[in-house]
């Protein structure tokens, strides 16, 4: 059995590394996107922020604040589209007797985690520095949500991956899920910075929880009284249930 | 030990091919010389991509208890940005083999000089359709699947068709595709598709017999569809 497990984990190991390699692809569009993609919304975000003075939560530093929202979720949306894209589609390398559907999801999430988590580091420890809210109250904690946020765009595109390969147009949803995600995910913003009566709405999504655990781990002078790292664990734990048992059931349906 | 099919339905639905197969049994037992003799419309795509894992039956089970390769010399696996070494090496990795020995032994066979580490984009179509060949062939499986036998150079060809004999004294060889000379050289065992049924011949002949009769009468097929419309044959006679 474990040789099997060292098989499976070479294969999903020689995907994501092709994955990566595969970036380099389009030279102006690959690697360069994702970097830049984030760097300009960023930028952007930064220029409102200093036009709209109040907004920015007056005891964190703005590009430091920014950054900790901005990175970890955009690679949840980019893990979403990519599990989405290995589940819902018959890929060429699935000719390969030994690959899996799960094999191609995972290795193309794994290569999304490696890209984004150079960025998160690299833009971090600069602008942390340069604002001086070097070092992190609780690295750890970053990182673990980090990568909680990561596993729980994977569950979500195991789920989301196999219910398109019976309901095409649920892609369009993605889109709809992801816009509203960005507004009321905690991605520009923390939760004190709303009224305390909205709070038990916007604690329903588990995504806000995680930017809330992201502030909370980084900056000394934040502690969220609503962030229940419990709670997203709950919901990691459930979609990966479904989104697994979704994938076994339709193994047999063709794909479209 | 073998690949078997056992009580497989399959629907194909690919380009113009729409047939479907209905409990479908086949077995490839350990070290068999197997050919599936069938035309393009006769869906054998299909039937590699169940024998690969790279598809699910609708029905019935696909039992492999051997290693078994993915249908060779397949082009789609290659990363068209990368070198025909970098290729080699996620092949390599992949499969866990010695990546260095495998890269080298590759570019030795192949002989693609420097076409071996530029972008597979400027590579010649011989030297591609030949690696995929070797990337196939160099690797240890118990069953080889090959659809196409005539890659690579002409210079290739008889060094290609020397190591698939030496391939098949030591593994399973599955030809797939509807090259009966080559199935009668290198195979001693056949199934013959024909409208969603397989049939099997442990007799080349006989195989090779039913399979010409196969072609015998779709050529008369389409002569009596021309000739029952005489506007058509004008049409396809006419000169141009």
């Amino acid at each position: 059995m474990f040789a099997d497990i060292r098989t499976q984990l070479n294969v999903i190991a020689a995907l994501a590394i092709r994955d990566l390699q595969n970036l380099m692809k389009g030279y102006n569009y690959g690697f360069a996107w994702a970097l830049l993609e984030p760097i300009m919304f960023i930028g952007l975000m930064r220029v409102a922020r200093s036009a709209f003075k109040g907004l920015t939560p007056p005891n964190m530093p703005p590009s430091t604040f920014l950054i900790l929202g901005i990175v970890p979720f955009y690679m949840y949306v980019q893990v979403i589209g990519s599990v989405y894209k290995a589940v819902s589609t018959q890929d060429q390398l699935l000719q390969f007797p030994r690959v899996t559907p799960v094999d191609i999801a995972i290795a193309s999430a794994i290569s999304d985690f490696c890209i984004y988590f150079t960025l998160y580091t690299l833009f971090l420890t600069f602008f942390s520095i340069y604002e001086g809210a070097w070092p992190p109250q609780n690295a750890l904690e970053v990182f673990s949500v980090f990568i909680l946020l990561w596993a729980v765009g994977v569950a979500l595109g195991f789920v989301v991956g196999t219910a398109a390969r019976v309901f095409p147009p649920l892609k369009q949803f993605i889109s709809y899920y992801n816009l509203v995600n960005r507004m009321l995910g905690g991605m520009l913003f923390v939760i004190t910075m709303l009224p305390s009566s909205l709070w038990p709405y916007f604690t329903w999504n588990p995504i806000l929880h995680c930017m809330e655990m992201l502030r909370d781990g980084w900056f000394v002078t934040y502690t969220s009284p609503v962030a229940d790292p419990a709670y997203v664990l709950e919901w990691l734990l459930g979609l990966l249930l479904l989104g697994l048992s979704l994938e076994r059931f339709q193994r047999r349906v063709p794909y479209i | 030990m073998s690949i078997s099919l056992r009580n497989v339905t399959k629907k194909v639905r690919l380009g113009p091919v729409r047939l479907t197969y209905e409990g479908l049994n086949l077995e490839i037992p350990d070290g068999s010389r197997m050919a599936l003799l069938g035309h393009k419309d006769a869906g054998l795509t299909a039937i590699v991509n169940l024998m690969c894992a790279a598809d699910a039956p609708d029905a019935g089970y696909v039992e492999r208890t051997q290693s078994i390769s993915w249908s060779i010399p397949s082009a789609s696996f290659v990363a068209r940005h990368m070198s025909l070494a970098a290729n080699a090496r996620f092949l390599a990795r992949l499969y866990e083999t010695n990546e260095d020995a495998y890269v080298a032994r590759i570019a030795e066979l192949g002989q693609f000089g420097d076409e071996y580490n530029i972008m597979v984009d400027r590579c010649t179509n011989e030297a591609r359709q030949q690696f995929c060949f070797l990337a196939g062939i160099c690797l240890p499986f118990d069953h080889y699947i090959l659809t196409n036998l005539n890659v690579g150079k002409k210079t290739d060809r008889e060094r290609n068709a020397a190591m698939v004999q030496e391939l098949g004294e030591r593994a399973s060889i599955v030809l797939v595709g509807a090259n009966v000379k080559a199935a009668q050289s290198l195979c001693d065992r056949a199934y013959v598709f024909q409208d969603g049924r397989a049939t099997f011949y442990d007799d080349m002949e006989a195989a090779a017999e039913h399979f010409a009769s196969i072609v015998a009468k779709e050529v008369d097929e389409d002569d009596d569809f021309m000739g029952s419309d005489t506007e058509l044959q004008d049409l396809v006679n006419m000169d141009f």
